[in-house]
C-alpha cells in the first residue's frame, strides 16, 4: 500500500496512466463515470432563488437576488442579468485573498456567455415599465469547495436558481404584482478532460484537471442542443471524438436533469 | 464609487423591491406575547443547532453550523508559512476573515468587504486568539475564513461558533473551545438568541428607553470570558444579567458541540 | 482572406497585424524572456498572454480570451525548450472584437518571433449563415484547427444541433487550408524581403 503512495507522489502522472489502461480511475470511477451529484434548492429566504450543488467534494451555491433599476439607453426593454463567479479564499488553499483571480472572471464571463446563447431567461420578460423600470438580477454564484469541474456545477445551479425566483414588488407604492420567471431553456454542462486524444475522461477532480493535458466543457440545451463547446487548447481532437463526447454528455445531461426536476418538485 | 473591472458590470443604482414596501406593521409587532417569542420561542430557548466538522475537502478545518435560519460555512488553513521577513514573530500569528455572500442579507451585499465586514473580522479575531495556544507555531500563521450564507440573526456569534469548530477539526491546538452567544434586551424583556427581526438596530431605538444587545464569547473550560461586545445602552444591573443569560447559553451550546466533536473523533477511530 | 504585416512593433521580437473585414487586431510577442519567481515553471517556460481591446478597461471578456489562447498556446508551443522562462504574447485591438482574427495574427507574430512550435494553428470563425445563406440567426462557431486539421479550441455562440456543428466543422477545415497557404506566402514575402535588404 505504502509502495502504492509513494509510485503517486513520484509519478502522478504515470500513476494515473496506469490506471487509465485499466479503464478505470485511481477513485474507483469508470471513464465515463460522473461523481455523486446532489441538488438542493432554496436553501435562503433572503435571496428570490438560490441552489446549492455538490458534484463529488465540489460544493457550489448560488443566490439571486432581484432589485428595480433603470434600463440602459439602447436597450430600453430589456432587463438586465449579472452573473459572477466567486472563488474566495475559503473554498481552497491555492487561492489567497483578494481581488477575483483569472479563473474566476473567466467562469463568470463563460456562463454569461453561455446564459446568453441559451436564452435561458428572456430579457423582455424582466421589463416592468419600458425605458423607466427593469428588474435586475444579481446571480452570485460561491464557491465553497473547489475540487474540480466547476463550471458544471455552476451551470447546474442556474436552473433551479432561477425557476423558483418567484418575485413580489411594488413601484411608487401603487401596482403590486408577483410574477414567475419562465425559464427558456435549461442548459446542462458537462466537462471532460483529455489524458491523451484516447484516454478521454468525464467529471475530473481537482487532482485530475491539473495532470491532465486540457479539459474542455460542452454544455447542451433541453432539446439536447450545443449551446456551448468551449475547448480552450488541450489534446487535439477530431470530429469522431468530439461526437463520441457528445454521446456520453447527453447521457450525463439526461441523469442531471431528472435529479433536477425532482430537486425543483420537491 | 470606483466601478470594479474584474467583475462584469452592474448597474449603478438599483434599488431592492423590499425597500419600497412598507413593513410597518411587522416592525411594530411586540418582541413578546403571552411568554411567547414571534417565533414562538420562550425567552431563554435557542433555536435549533445544526453543526458538521469537516465539510471542505481542500481544508485543513472547516465546519458549518445552522442556528434556526442562519447558515454560516467557515475554513481553516494553516499553520502557513509567513513569507515576509518583517512580519517574523515567536508566536504564531492568527488572520480572520468574516464575509457575508451578497445573497445572505434582506439588502444585497457588495463583494468588496464593508466597514462591518472588516469591523466584525477583526472582532472575531479578538474572540478567537485567547484560545489559541499561538506559542505553539511561531513564525507561522493560521489563517480563518467565515462565509455567512444566511443572516437571520445571531449571525457573528454563529460565526465564532463555526470558526471554533473549524479550528478544532483542523486540529491547531487551543485552552479551550471559545462557543459565542447574543442576548438581546428591549427595555422589558431579555431574549437569548435573537432572530434577524428581533436584533437591535440604531434606527429602532429609542434614546430615552434601555435598549440594547450584548454578544459574550465564553471558554467554558476555564470559565472565562474571551470577548465582550455590547452595542445600544444598558443600565450595568441588565448587562449583569445578560451575561450571565448569554452564559447560560454557551454552555448549552458547548454540549452540543462536545457532542459533535465526540462524533468525528469516533469517525477517524473507526 | 485579410491583410497581414509583419513587425509592425519594432522593440518586440516578433510582432504582426492581421486584418480581416471583421477585425483588426496587432500582437507582439516577447520571448523567451525573464520570469516572474511566482510564475516559474521549472520545466518548461510559462506563456503569459495580455488582450487590450479598442478602447476601456480590461475585464472578464478580456480574461475568457486570454485564457483561451493561453491554454492553445500550451499546447503549441515547444515549452520545454526554454525551462524557467516565459513567453510574453500581447494583442491590441483595433476594432471590434474577432476571436479567429486574434488567434490568427497570434500565430503570425509567433511565426515571426520564431518561437519553436509542435504545429502551426489556423483560426476559423463559422456563423450560421455561413452554412446557410437564407440563415439570419447570428450564432457563431470558432475553432482552432492543427495542421492535421484536428480541433485545438474551439468557443461557440449561440445554439447549434449535432448535424450543424459537423458542417461547421467541415466549413471550417477547407478554409483552415486556405489560411495555412495565407501563413506561407505571407512568410515567403517576408523572407524575400529580409534576403533583399
Amino acid at each position: 500500500m505504502e509502495s502504492a503512495d509513494q509510485f503517486k507522489a513520484v509519478q502522478p502522472l504515470q500513476y494515473y496512466k496506469r490506471f487509465l489502461d485499466q479503464n478505470i480511475r485511481p477513485d474507483g470511477r469508470r471513464l465515463q463515470e460522473a461523481r455523486t451529484t446532489t441538488v438542493n434548492v432554496n436553501f435562503c429566504t433572503h435571496a428570490n432563488g438560490s441552489a446549492m450543488v455538490r458534484i463529488g467534494n465540489t460544493t457550489v451555491c448560488c443566490g439571486v437576488k432581484a432589485e428595480i433599476t433603470t434600463p440602459s439607453v439602447t436597450q430600453p426593454n430589456d432587463g438586465i442579468i449579472v452573473p459572477n463567479v466567486d472563488l474566495p479564499p475559503l473554498c481552497s488553499s491555492a487561492i489567497q485573498s483578494g481581488p477575483p483571480t483569472d479563473y474566476a472572471q473567466t467562469s463568470t464571463k463563460l456562463i454569461d456567455d453561455i446564459l446568453v446563447s441559451s436564452n435561458l431567461i428572456e430579457k423582455k420578460d424582466l421589463c416592468i415599465v419600458p425605458s423607466k423600470y427593469v428588474w435586475v438580477l444579481y446571480c452570485d454564484i460561491v464557491c465553497l469547495d473547489l475540487d474540480g469541474n466547476l463550471i458544471d456545477a455552476s451551470l447546474l445551479i442556474k436552473l433551479p436558481v432561477v425557476s423558483v425566483n418567484e418575485k413580489t414588488g411594488k413601484l411608487e407604492y401603487d401596482h403590486a404584482k408577483t410574477t414567475s420567471l419562465t425559464l427558456r431553456d435549461e442548459p446542462i454542462a458537462t466537462t471532460f478532460a483529455a489524458f491523451d486524444s484516447d484516454a478521454i475522461i468525464m467529471d475530473p477532480t481537482l487532482e485530475e484537471e491539473n495532470l491532465c493535458n486540457g479539459s474542455f466543457t460542452i454544455t447542451l440545451n433541453k432539446e439536447d442542443d450545443i449551446c456551448s463547446l468551449f475547448k480552450p487548447g488541450g489534446t487535439e481532437l477530431d470530429n469522431q471524438k468530439l461526437q463520441n463526447c457528445l454521446k456520453h454528455c447527453k447521457r450525463r445531461v439526461n441523469s442531471v436533469r431528472s435529479l433536477m426536476q425532482n430537486a425543483v418538485s420537491s | 464609487m470606483p466601478t470594479d473591472t474584474k467583475r462584469l458590470p452592474v448597474p449603478e443604482t438599483s434599488i431592492c423591491p423590499s425597500t419600497l414596501i412598507e413593513d410597518i406593521s411587522a416592525k411594530k409587532l411586540p418582541l413578546i406575547s403571552n411568554n411567547k417569542r414571534r417565533d414562538d420561542r420562550l425567552c431563554t430557548q435557542l433555536r435549533h443547532v445544526y453543526a458538521k466538522l469537516k465539510v471542505i475537502s481542500q481544508a485543513q478545518g472547516s465546519a458549518y453550523i445552522e442556528i434556526g435560519n442562519t447558515k454560516v460555512i467557515c475554513s481553516v488553513y494553516g499553520p502557513r508559512e509567513v513569507k515576509k521577513r518583517d512580519e517574523f514573530s515567536m508566536d504564531g500569528q492568527l488572520c480572520c476573515d468574516f464575509k457575508f455572500a451578497t445573497f445572505s442579507c434582506p439588502q444585497r451585499r457588495s463583494h468588496l468587504s464593508d466597514n462591518e465586514e472588516k469591523e466584525l473580522s477583526q472582532q472575531l479575531l479578538n474572540a478567537l486568539s485567547p484560545a489559541v495556544c499561538l506559542n505553539k507555531f511561531p513564525k507561522a500563521r493560521v489563517e480563518i475564513f467565515a462565509l455567512v450564507l444566511e443572516n437571520d440573526g445571531s449571525a457573528f456569534s454563529a460565526a465564532i461558533n463555526c470558526a471554533s469548530l473549524a479550528l478544532v477539526d483542523a486540529s491547531i491546538e487551543l485552552y479551550d473551545i471559545p462557543v459565542a452567544a447574543c442576548v438581546r434586551y428591549d427595555g422589558v424583556n431579555l431574549i437569548v438568541d435573537p432572530q434577524l427581526n428581533e436584533e437591535y438596530s440604531h434606527q429602532e431605538s429609542n434614546l430615552s428607553e434601555e435598549n440594547g444587545q450584548v454578544l459574550v464569547a465564553y471558554l467554558p473550560v476555564l470559565k472565562q470570558i474571551s470577548a465582550l461586545n455590547h452595542v445600544g445602552c444598558l443600565s450595568s444591573k441588565v448587562l449583569n444579567q445578560s451575561m450571565k443569560l448569554c452564559i447560560e447559553a454557551t454552555q448549552k451550546m458547548h454540549t452540543i458541540f462536545q457532542e459533535c466533536i465526540k462524533e468525528k473523533v469516533k469517525s477517524i477511530m473507526d | 482572406m485579410g491583410i497581414c504585416e509583419f513587425g509592425v512593433i519594432t522593440k518586440a521580437d516578433g510582432s504582426a497585424r492581421y486584418i480581416t473585414d471583421k477585425s483588426d487586431a496587432i500582437c507582439a510577442v516577447y520571448g523567451p524572456i525573464e520570469v516572474k519567481l511566482s510564475k516559474e515553471l521549472i520545466d518548461r517556460s510559462s506563456i503569459e498572454v495580455q488582450v487590450y481591446p479598442k478602447s476601456g478597461n480590461t475585464g472578464p471578456p478580456e480574461r475568457l480570451v486570454e485564457t483561451i489562447i493561453r491554454t492553445t498556446l500550451d499546447s503549441v508551443v515547444l515549452t520545454k525548450y526554454y525551462p524557467r522562462s516565459a513567453i510574453s504574447v500581447i494583442v491590441q485591438l483595433k476594432h471590434d472584437f474577432d476571436l479567429s482574427c486574434v488567434l490568427n495574427s497570434v500565430c503570425l507574430a509567433l511565426l515571426d518571433a520564431a518561437i519553436p512550435m509542435k504545429t502551426m494553428f489556423s483560426a476559423i470563425s463559422v456563423s450560421k449563415s455561413d452554412l446557410d445563406n437564407s440563415c439570419l440567426n447570428d450564432s457563431t462557431m470558432n475553432f482552432v484547427l492543427d495542421r492535421n486539421y484536428k480541433v485545438l479550441t474551439s468557443y461557440s455562440n449561440g445554439i447549434w444541433k449535432e448535424d450543424e456543428l459537423k458542417l461547421a466543422l467541415t466549413f471550417a477545415t477547407k478554409k483552415a487550408e486556405s489560411i495555412f497557404e495565407f501563413y506561407k506566402s505571407s512568410i515567403e514575402r517576408k523572407l524575400l524581403k529580409e534576403e533583399r535588404s
